[in-house]
């Protein structure tokens, strides 16, 4: 039998790979810092970090399709859900920096948010089948 | 669409969770099917039936049957 945990997909092994993902993204980040921007080093750098991100998001799909259909279309409800909430955030965001709101970085901003709005409609969606 | 899982588990005098653990599903998705929130796919619903060596449609029944058409209602609707 499987967890009923819907999250059961994102614990051991992809919270590791996850977690050292992440941690060479940051790494790179500070090495870049020490060149030039525009420089070739600093590019080859951003590229390695952007590909690192194209793992974390293989590595998600592959922990998902793991689970049961009942817990996959959970999933992909809520990432459908926290898609559609997340960009309607950024466009109102954006107008509301015309307005005069503070500038707010999305390229860091993007994940933190986007995982947190994936997670409570996991558990929102999750909890109409129990 | 309705169901026996419940029953034919019951019968069996299984858990919920031997029954998930026979099928490769949680817990909850067994719970979720037998208290009718959620339908399974075909293929599970046939894995189902086949675990109660039962045919899927003793296993599964739609909630309104659908409405066969006739020969002669076919007919006359291709007259028109």
């Amino acid at each position: 039998m499987t967890s009923a945990n819907p999250f059961r997909c994102f614990q051991g092994v992809f919270l590791r790979d996850a977690f050292l993902i992440g941690l060479a993204i940051v790494a790179l980040a500070y090495l870049g810092r020490r060149f030039p921007v525009g420089s070739g080093v600093r590019l080859a750098l951003a590229i390695v970090q952007a590909l690192l991100l194209g793992a974390i998001v293989v590595r998600t799909v592959l922990s998902i399709r793991r689970l049961d259909e009942l817990l996959l279309k959970v999933h992909l409800e809520g990432i459908a859900i926290s898609f559609t909430i997340f960009a309607s955030l950024i466009s109102g965001w954006a107008m509301l920096e015309k307005a005069g709101a503070p500038s707010i970085e999305w390229g860091v901003w993007a994940w933190p948010v986007m995982a947190l709005l994936w997670c409570v409609a996991v558990v929102i969606r999750g909890r109409q089948y129990r | 669409m309705t169901n026996r899982v419940r029953e034919l588990r019951s019968e069996r005098d299984w858990s919920q969770g031997e029954l998930g653990e026979q099928l490769g599903v949680s817990r909850q998705t067994v719970n979720a099917i037998e208290t009718g929130k959620y339908d399974p796919s075909l293929p599970l619903a046939f894995k189902i039936a086949a675990l109660f060596e039962l045919a899927i449609e003793e296993v599964f029944e739609p909630d309104e049957k659908p409405k066969r058409k006739t020969p002669a209602t076919a007919e006359g609707r291709s007259r028109r």
